[in-house]
């Protein structure tokens, strides 16, 4: 605890919390147990923690949704805004603190974008003429006045985020709460909101809190961190204080920003002192660049596209020894039009071998999904032909091909619908015809396979978010298929929730699984693809290893794909070099901090020798 | 029904929802002042008229119509035989013969025939007349209707948030189905007992999700100050311009002119 912080004198704190408790009904441990909090006023305040911790539960105190939606015991006091929330009722508390929630499409009750942003104003009795203004302001402020009149329904996910926020904006709160916006969009939707939440930031005089996992956005943005942990306040202080110390950071289960990772290495071997510890890019520049003595010097210059000259242009499929077995997938001038005009994938040749581990990446409807459907024949071909295992699939039936190309979706709750665990896995199994003593087998060989065995009987809906992932995946491997398609697997999900299914998926690589991951994560793909394809506008763009790929920034650019910020560090630490007349000093497509720390280790230890 | 809005540019979609809803009231008057099927024939005609000046297209119509047709058969022959000649005077109460052949048993009586074929062309037209109305008139003027009519809020909110939710349940039901058939279901196998089957994986899941839907949306809407105030403004306002009151004048001649005629020759009954 930063007790300057937590003792500021009360005029200055918007939020309140003396003591609180609260258990929901019917619940036997409490969400939050004596919690004390002190929020001061105009600040930009993150609240971190795993999954399960109480977040959510902290935020829907703050405009009173609890305990007057949600039921159950509440003690000690909360005050917001200067609303005591117990007593107040939810219409009264919400003119000064708004709630912004994870999902953004049960946040839209409007038909358009501008009836929407209208409902709260309206809601709170303004005139016409406020609620147009009101509108308008809030519109334009999260970037969609230029599709005021579009129906909600035809939004993306990010741009209906947006509007959500828009329609909270609009009934103008002096506490702005935000409940983790971005876990249900694809990272390209994510990246626009935390862009908003940023520029809000500056631009508002308004308290703002914002519920998330992100280390980067959390140490570039905030004024104070609090970090929940099993219904408790384990920290409150500012970013730097939270991050400097890498064991309470790793003690609380938190990701810490992948610089910071890089500078706790240099510090532990002596090349940077503790002071100087980074907590974001600009922090790493502004620390290691006049250090490798290639400071503010040397001019800038224009990117090269690095040792691209040797490397990129080759393919991968090039490179390895050909294939013994026949290809796992092979597709060739795959073309998918929706509907006359709308073309979604243009012609695209790709051939996956047997045991790859192949990342499809690219922005929102850029026609990865697409292209993943046709593998399983949720999709048929406009033109073009798919081939499996050597054979066409033209005319086999989704279910029979469910044994040849496994495809988990992003949102396991799509699926589930047996009283069971067990049920739920040998479903897929029935459907087919299989014989008894084979469903046993293979529902027992599965659960062990995915660490379900001991919750067998269980009832699905009592799994936690992670354990019911991994039930989807257990559902579509009962099938044995040696192909498995998996999308956006870590959405939503925190660093021990992303951990341990990206383990799970190395696993089953390892053990003889293809596998095609879906995603926009691009450290996933550093971590763990070998190949990544990525399509722009529906044409596959690039064929590459994940290493060239990071090598090329224009095309990541283009494809609405964000760098990891590792990468994007050693890029420039590998332009300054070069240009300083040390190339090679740096791999500019560094993909993970160990080697990064390594060679910068050698490199400063060396500039100090000198 | 009410989201088969069709955008045209035609004189019913540019009219003001309201004179179109006396339009409705006025054919759904004249169906029912007169009995003889020869009068209710003609406002059928009238009503798919009216479907063709909008710009229904046979698209539109047929899916609606066809269903129909067993039904605009099997009423005036349940019809027929389920009205006693004693019921009828004259002509109409002559029967035709016994649908039990050899006894008294099920009379199929001419004016049973003609109360049934009425009927038939009653629910034609009021289906026609919908249509026409619907294709016409975007759902925000249906709701601006029934914020004019003063109907309570809650209603109205209602209706707007329901409409808002079919495409996204639409969705919704895609995926799932999409999810389960990836796994190894076969939910397109025949037979009723099959289908019915497949119905669960299927309305499980999709249950489930609307429950959280349902439950998300109450913290939303709370969220939204929903319950704040009483007096809610909405963003704009329809007008009657002065073609909706020639409109309505025109109308108003039509009803009365379908009531005189009505008294002076009666309801054409049997």
């Amino acid at each position: 605890m930063n007790p300057a912080v937590t003792t500021n004198t009360a005029a200055t704190d918007i939020v309140v919390l003396d003591r609180v408790s609260f258990t929901y009904e019917h619940a036997a441990q409490p969400a939050l147990g004596d919690v004390t909090l002190r929020l001061p006023a105009g600040a930009r305040i993150a609240i971190t923690g795993p999954t399960g911790a109480g977040k959510t539960t902290l935020c829907m105190l703050l405009n009173g949704l609890i305990p007057h939606l949600y039921e159950g015991r509440l003690t000690g006091q909360v005050r917001v805004a200067g609303h005591d929330v117990a007593r107040e009722t939810v219409p009264q508390i919400v003119r000064d603190v708004g709630l912004v929630m994870q999902d953004p499409e049960t946040q839209l009750t409007g038909r358009t974008v501008e009836e929407d942003a209208a409902v709260g104003p309206a809601n709170l009795g303004c005139p016409r003429g406020v609620v147009r203004r009101r509108v308008d302001e809030a519109l334009a402020m999260v970037g969609l006045s230029d599709l005021a009149t579009r129906p909600t329904d035809q939004l993306s996910g990010g741009e209906s985020q947006r509007l959500a926020i828009a329609g909270i904006l609009a009934m103008e709160p002096r506490v702005l709460v935000l409940d983790e916006p971005t876990s249900e969009l694809d990272p390209a939707g994510a990246a626009t909101v935390v862009d908003l939440v940023r520029r809000l930031a500056r631009e508002q005089a308004r308290t703002i809190v914002l519920v998330g996992h992100d280390p980067d956005l959390i140490a570039g943005w905030a004024d104070l961190v609090v970090v929940v942990r099993e219904g408790a306040v384990a920290f409150v202080g500012t970013p730097r204080e939270l991050y400097r110390d890498p064991d309470r950071v790793c003690g609380l289960g938190l990701p810490a920003p992948q610089v910071t990772e890089l500078g706790w290495r240099l510090v532990a071997s002596g090349v940077l002192p503790a002071d100087d510890l980074p907590f974001t890019l600009a922090d790493a520049e502004r620390v290691l660049l006049p250090r490798l003595a290639v400071g503010s010097t040397i001019p800038a210059q224009p990117a090269v596209p690095a040792p691209a000259a040797n490397t990129s242009p080759r393919r991968p499929a090039d490179v390895r020894t050909p294939p013994p077995t026949t290809p796992a997938i092979e597709v060739a001038g795959l073309t998918h039009t929706y509907s006359p005009g709308v073309t979604a994938l243009a012609d695209v040749d790709l051939t996956i071998d047997q045991g790859e581990f192949v990342a499809l990446v690219g922005g929102n409807g850029a026609g990865k999904t697409t292209f993943a459907k046709h593998l399983n024949g949720l999709l048929r071909p406009s033109a073009g032909s798919v081939r499996v295992a050597g054979e066409d699939i033209a005319g086999r039936a989704v279910g029979e091909l469910a044994r040849l190309v496994g495809y988990v979706f992003q949102n396991p709750d799509h699926q589930i619908f047996c009283s069971s665990v067990a049920e739920e896995v040998a479903y897929g199994l029935r459907q087919q015809g299989a014989p008894e003593d084979e469903i046993d087998q293979s529902v027992a060989r599965v659960l062990e396979l995915v660490g379900l065995s001991t919750v067998a009987d269980r009832h699905p809906f009592r799994l936690g978010k992670g354990q019911r992932q991994r039930l989807a995946v257990a559902s579509v491997l009962a099938l044995s298929p040696s192909i498995l398609v998996i999308d956006e697997p870590t959405t939503g999900q925190d660093l021990a929730g992303t951990r341990s299914m990206m383990g799970l998926i190395d696993e089953l690589h390892r053990s003889g699984h293809t596998v095609v991951l879906i995603t926009h994560d691009m450290s996933l793909v550093a971590r763990h693809a070998k190949r990544v394809c990525v399509f722009v506008d529906g044409r596959l763009a690039a064929d590459r290893t994940p290493r060239d790929l990071f090598a090329q920034p224009d095309l990541l650019s283009r494809a609405c794909l964000e760098v990891p910020p590792i990468t994007r560090l050693a890029g420039t630490l590998a332009d300054k070099l070069t240009a300083a007349g040390r190339p090679d000093a740096v791999d500019p497509a560094t993909l993970d901090v160990a080697s990064l720390a390594a060679s910068l280790t050698d490199l400063l230890a060396s500039t100090d020798a000198r | 029904m009410l989201a088969d809005y069709q955008p045209a540019d035609t004189l019913p979609h540019r009219l003001d929802p309201r004179p179109k809803l006396l339009a409705f009231a006025v054919g759904v008057v004249a169906f029912f002042l007169f009995a003889h099927p020869l009068a209710n024939l003609v406002l059928v005609v009238i009503a798919f008229g009216l479907c063709a000046w909008a710009k229904v297209s046979h698209r539109r119509l047929l899916p609606v119509v066809v269903p129909l047709l067993p039904l605009l058969v099997l009423i005036p022959v349940l019809s027929a035989v389920s009205y006693g000649p004693a019921r009828f005077d004259g002509s109409a109460a002559r029967v035709l013969f016994h649908l039990v052949p050899g006894t008294d048993h099920l009379p199929f009586t001419v004016g049973g025939l003609l109360t049934g074929c009425t009927l038939a062309l009653r629910l034609l037209g009021m289906v026609a007349l919908t249509t026409a109305l619907t294709v016409s008139t975007p759902i925000d003027g249906i709701v601006q209707l029934m914020r004019k009519a003063r109907l309570p809020y809650p209603l109205t909110f209602l209706v707007v948030t329901a409409l808002r939710f079919v495409p996204t349940m639409h969705r919704r039901a895609e995926q799932v189905q999409d999810a389960q058939r990836a796994r190894g279901a076969r939910l397109e196998r025949g037979g009723m007992l099959g289908r019915v089957r497949a119905f669960v994986p299927v309305m499980v899941p999709l249950l489930a999700e609307s429950l959280r839907m349902a439950d998300n949306l109450a913290a939303a809407m709370l969220n939204r100050g929903y319950g704040a105030s009483r007096k809610v403004a909405s963003l704009y306002e329809i007008r009657m311009r002065a073609r909706d009151w020639v409109a309505v004048a025109a109308l108003t001649v039509v009803l009365g002119a379908v009531v005189a005629l009505r008294i002076r020759w009666g309801s054409w009954g049997f």
